[in-house]
Order: C-alpha cells, then structure tokens, then sequence
C-alpha cells in the first residue's frame, strides 16, 4: 500500500505520467534524473504527510532516498 | 526606434502597387506610432513607421540621396551621428538634421564598409539603385531585430514575424531545429527562428541582396584578448570611466525626453551616477513585486534619492502578470520558459504613461563585465573537474545559488547530480550550459512522439557549426562569455525582454554598456578585473566606489526574477488554464495531454515549487499560446 502510494507520487509529481512501466523501484533517482535536488525536499514533504515520519537533516542522503525501494527502507526504519 | 518591413526582387520587377508593404508596416505600428512612410521602386518596396525621436520636424523616412538613387529606411539610432558628419562629411549636402541621412552620405563615401564607422542600434535596409542591390544591416549586437524570408525570388525582411505573416503566401511552421535550440539554451541559435524559412539577420552581420544572389557578412563579432590591455586596475578603471561617461552622454541624443530604468542593483545605478550629472531634471523608472523576495523597492528608493531623481514605479503582481501574459507572448514571437518578459512591458508602460519615449538601462553590463552567476558555476565547475571526487569542490555551489533549496541538503550527491553533468568537458563550447540546459530541455518529454523524434539533442555539434570559434581557443570564462553574448543576450534579453516589452508600449531602451566600444574595452582587459575569484564585475565595483550608495555597492547581486507559477495561475476565471485543457492541447498536437494534465493538477494543488517546474509549466503554457496566436491562426 504504501509502496503503491509511493510510486504514484513519484509517476504524477516528477514523471507526469500513469505509466507504471516508466518507473522500476530499483531506478536511481539520480542517475535517471527523475528528481532533482530540489524536489527531494517535495518527497521528504511527501513522506513527513503521509506517514507522518520526521526526517533529520543528516538523513537526506540517497542512501535513503534515492530510489523506491530505498525510500521503503527508509519509512520501515523510521517506524520501526 | 520604430520599424521596418518591405520587398526586395532583382528577378522580376515587383507589382507597383504597395498593398503588401503597407499590410506589414501596419501591424508594426506600435513599434512607430508617429508616422509611415514608403519607397516604391521596380525592385524594392520599403516601409517605415516612426516613432519620432531625433529631428522631429524632418526626420521621416525614407530618406534618400541627394540623386535620389539610395534610399534607405531605418530602425534605431546613430548615436555618433554629430562626429561623424564632423569628421567624414562636412561637404554633404545635408537636407534634415536626422542621423537616418548620415547612413546614406557615408555609405555613399565609404560603401557597405560604413557600417564599421557606426556606434549606434539599428536595423538598416539600404537600396542602392545604380548597383542593383540592397543592404539589410543589423547592430553588432543584436538590439535592433531584423527577419526575412525568401520566397522564390522575392525576398520579404521586416522587424518583427509578425510583419512577414501577413503576406498571405507565407505560412507560419515551426521550424524544429530552433525548438530544440530553444529548449536546451532557451533561444534559436541565429540566424535560425522558431519559424520554418524565416530567418534572422544575425547581430553584426548584413546580407546583400542582388540579382544573383544572397550573400551573408559579418563585420563584426566579439573577440576576447585578455589582457592585452596591460594597464593597472586602477589605470583601468580610469579609462573605463571616461568610457561609460561619452557611452551614457552620447545616448542622451535626443529632441524628446530621455528617462532612465533603476533595478536597485549595481549596473543602473552606475548609469545614473554618469545621468546625475548630465541631467537635472532625470525621471528613474523602477519595476516592484508584491513577492517580497523578489522585490528590491527599498534600494531603487534609496538610489533615487541618493541621486535627486522623480521617481516612478509600477508594481508587478500576481494579476497583472497573468493578466498580460497573452499579450505579452504576441510581442515576444516566441514561447517562454519564465514570465519575465511581462513586467518589463508593464514597466515600459509606465514610461509611456508618463509621456517618456526614451530610457537609458543597465542591461548589457552583465555580459561584458562577467556578472552572471552561470560564468562563476563554469568556474566553479571547471575547478572541480580537476578532482572530480572532492567533496569539498561542489560545496562553493551552494554560495552561489542561497535561493536555490540546496542548503537544506547536506549530501554532496544533489549537488554533483544538478552540477555535475558532463563535468570533464570543459572544452566544449556549452560546458557553462549543461546544467541549465538539462533543466529545459526536460520538456522534450512533454512533446508528442512524432514532435519529440524530430528534437535534435546534440547541442555541441549544434554550438560548433553555429559559432566560429573552436574548442579551447578561449578559456571557459571567456567561452561561456562569448556564448551568452551570442545567445541568450540578443535572444531573450534584448528581444523578448527588451526591444519586444520596449516596443509593446513605443518605448526606445538605450544601453550604454553595450557601445561597442565598451565591449571591446572589456574584452581586452585581464579576466581577474571582471571576475575576480567570485566576485562578479570587479571592476564595476571599483570604479562604483564613491559613485552610488553604499548600501547598493556592497549588496549580492540579485538576478531578475519574476514569479511563474503562482501568477500564471491567477489569471480571471482561471482562462489561461484553457490554452491547457485537452481540447487546446490536442488541437495543437503538440505535447501529451496526460503529462500536460499532471503538471496543471500539480500546479493547482500548489505543489510546483521547483525551479524546473516552473520552467516546464511556463513554456507548455507559452507555447499554447504562442501556437494559437501565429502557427494555427
């Protein structure tokens, strides 16, 4: 569920798109320039929202956002 | 200014009836309000309309040889008109006071050679009936727009497409190799258009056009030696001031009042330190923002003060922005990727309110004097190219973009993803525009597929046919100088956000940074006393001291920016959301509606914060509109 939602923030907020196949949860968000430095503060606004997570500013690193499955970690850890 | 428009066949002998000039000179109107004129010849058909500036009583045009065979008609100014009547045609038979004559008694001495003698603007045609040819001439810079189209052996030229579209044999295409030019360095490179067939003259340049042919010159271009003025900087700043002084008082040439434009920053308030002196009773200029941040009031009030000037400003906000929007894409000719084209018109709209036809500005200074922000990113970037693993290196971007989201983030891995693309191709000419052009060119994705196939990419092998320099002859300051002075100055901050906002309400801009021989001044000093470290246009700043405020003197240079999104979505009823509504975005077959669809829903939940964002909404909503208003008329 989460994952579902994840995915569709990412596909109509940076892919501008219901493409499911445009996006693999494996694909770096950097590499493929799906979002850039700015928008990863709309993501952290994303995921503080929706599953009311507080992320550090020593957590903005993309080992921790940088991909769907990584961003999954990420909330799982967080809500531990 | 005003504007030009006519019909040149060596071929065949045109029809003596002037309907077809007369239709173009007519919608350029505003460029000219005061007065038209025309010549009507065998093989030309030249057309003028006037605003009235120099010579009042018998300044209109065309003007002609005293034998009647040259005549010319002309777009812009000859600032140094007095000295060169002094100094090369004291026996001409002068017949007005204009400088329009000066162009014809010296091309009459010297031939096409005389534009070299010119310091001035201009958009020149120049018919010459004993040779049987005809001189289209454009400034070294690109001030003055000038378009032409051939169509078989009729060559059609006028100052704005407009002008060209109304010849009902010429049709309106986009051509996609100025699309892709556009979405990746924000303009066409010259002399390509967004318009299939219609070129430009490009700046410094001029086409003879005769029986047999088209031949293109350039009599002029940028060169940068740096320093080859070996002078001290306190020796420099000195020869600059002398400079700037005979650039700002020969710009003062005027039988109307001239004003001035006052940003609050370093550049205008130069201008106004050299004005102050020369003009007692000056009248500033000044654009406000209802956005706090982008508004600089409090130093455009302090200036004026400082310098005893009647102030007068205009106030840029949400509404009035949207408001003007479809207005303003009617005169620029071309989508935009920001909104802000569209104060500038509102400024000069003041200016014309308030009966001025004239305003001296500081644009230009940024080029020559190495003031933007994309020269100190090159720099920065070529620094870290010598260590492409430094963590430290990416870092000094961070200073340079403080409004930029970066300082939130502490991970070099967003820097060096906006920043670091491309980064060991510091040879290449668009090294300085990788980043930006990655930010526009995005909206390739937006286009349909049989659209997006037809976007050229390889912008490099684009940027080494269109420039005549190569690869490493300059350093990548002076490159990425030399690209922005060719590029987007003469594309978009000249046109869409000079000449055309100018003209939209017959208001002529003077730039004083821009005499040539300040350009080649600058190009000839040592690049430390441009930029110096980071520290943009160092020399400026010394020779500022003791001439402007404090305040102003030492503050961070502010970029002009104007809001996007949030004015855009403010227009009444929201109608400029129809240009993007299925049915206008499917009529053009332009971009995907699904894409198009998600950016607006993201733009009216109030979440397209990002600069990219911004960017994509604007140009998908200017290009509707640009394509309503001139390619699916």
């Amino acid at each position: 569920m989460q994952r579902e939602k994840l995915r569709r923030f990412i596909l109509e907020n940076f892919l501008f798109t219901d493409d499911e196949s445009e996006l693999n949860d494996d694909d770096s968000f950097i590499e493929n320039q799906i979002i850039d430095s700015t928008g990863i503060l709309e993501v952290i606004e994303f995921l503080e929202d929706e599953w009311n997570i507080k992320t550090e500013d020593d957590e903005m690193v993309p080992d921790n956002l940088d991909s769907v499955n990584k961003i999954i970690s990420f909330v799982e850890r967080k809500q531990g | 200014m005003c504007g030009i428009a006519g019909l040149i066949n060596y071929t065949n002998p045109l029809s003596p009836e002037p309907g077809t000039v007369r239709s173009m000179v007519s919608v350029l109107k505003h460029r000219g309000p005061d007065n038209s004129g025309y010549h009507i010849s065998e093989n030309n058909h030249l057309g003028h309309t006037r605003l009235s500036i120099i010579d009042l009583s018998s300044g209109d045009q065309p003007i002609f040889s005293h034998d009647k065979s040259i005549a010319v008609v002309f777009n812009g100014e000859i600032y140094n008109y007095i000295e060169l009547k002094k100094q090369y045609l004291r026996d001409y038979p002068f017949y007005t006071e204009s400088d329009t004559e000066v162009i014809v008694a010296l091309y009459e001495k010297f031939g096409p050679e005389f534009v070299n003698y010119l310091n001035g603007q201009f958009a020149i045609a120049l018919y010459d009936s004993n040779k049987q040819k005809t001189l289209l001439i454009r400034d070294r810079v690109g001030i003055c727009p000038l378009y032409y189209i051939q169509l078989r052996s009729t060559l059609y030229f006028a100052s704005e497409v407009k002008s060209l579209l109304v010849v009902p044999e010429i049709k309106a295409e986009i051509e996609m190799q100025g699309f892709s030019d556009f979405i990746h360095l924000w303009m066409p490179l010259s002399p390509t258009t967004l318009y299939k067939d219609i070129f430009e003259v490009s700046p410094g340049c001029y086409l003879e056009v005769n029986c047999k042919d088209v031949n293109k010159y350039r009599y002029w271009d940028f060169e940068y030696k740096p320093g080859d003025l070996d002078v001290s900087l306190e020796g420099a700043v000195d020869q600059l001031d002398e400079l700037l002084k005979d650039a700002v008082s020969i710009r003062l040439r005027s039988d109307v009042a001239v004003g001035a434009y006052l940003s609050g920053g370093l550049d205008s308030s130069i201008i106004l330190s050299y004005l102050s002196g020369m003009d007692n009773d000056l009248s500033t200029f000044s654009l406000t923002f209802s956005d706090a941040n982008l508004n600089e009031e409090i130093y455009q009030k302090e200036v004026a003060a400082y310098f005893s000037t009647n102030h007068h400003s205009v106030c840029a906000d949400y509404q009035s922005i949207a408001d003007n929007f479809i207005k303003c894409i009617r005169h620029t000719e071309t989508p935009l990727f920001r909104t802000s084209p569209v104060p500038m018109m509102l400024l000069s709209g003041k200016v014309h309110d308030d009966g001025y036809k004239v305003v001296l500005t500081g644009e230009g200074s940024d080029e020559v004097f190495g003031g933007y922000d994309i020269f100190k990113e090159a720099q920065i970037r070529q620094f870290w190219a010598r260590n492409p693993d430094s963590v430290c290196r990416p870092l000094l971007l961070k200073k340079l973009y403080p409004y930029l989201d970066f300082s939130k983030i502490r991970s070099t891995d967003y820097l060096k993803q906006a920043f670091g693309h491309k980064l060991s191709q510091v040879d290449d000419l668009l090294f300085a525009y990788h980043t930006r052009s990655r930010t526009t060119s995005a909206i390739a994705e937006f286009l349909v597929e049989e659209v997006r196939s037809n976007i050229n990419h390889d912008m490099e092998n684009r940027a080494r046919e269109s420039f005549p320099i190569i690869p490493g002859q300059y350093g990548v300051f002076n490159t990425s100088q030399y690209i922005e002075s060719k590029t987007i100055m003469p594309g978009y901050i000249l046109s869409s956000q000079g000449d055309r906002m100018l003209m939209a309400n017959s208001v002529e801009g003077r730039y004083p940074f821009l005499d040539h021989r300040v350009i080649e001044f600058a190009q000839r000093l040592k690049n430390r006393y441009k930029l110096n470290g980071l520290n943009e246009k160092f020399i400026l700043k010394q020779l500022a001291k003791n001439r402007i405020p404090e305040s102003v003197l030492k503050r961070p240079k502010q970029p002009y920016r104007a809001p996007d999104i949030n004015a855009l979505m403010c227009s009444k009823d929201n109608h400029l959301l129809d240009y993007v509504s299925e049915g206008a975005v499917k009529k053009n077959n332009f971009f995907d509606f699904k894409r198009v669809n998600m950016l607006v829903n993201k733009a009216l939940a109030g979440k397209t914060r990002s600069v990219k964002d911004n960017m994509l909404f604007t140009i998908v909503l200017s290009s509707q509109i640009w394509m309503d208003e001139f390619i699916n008329r």
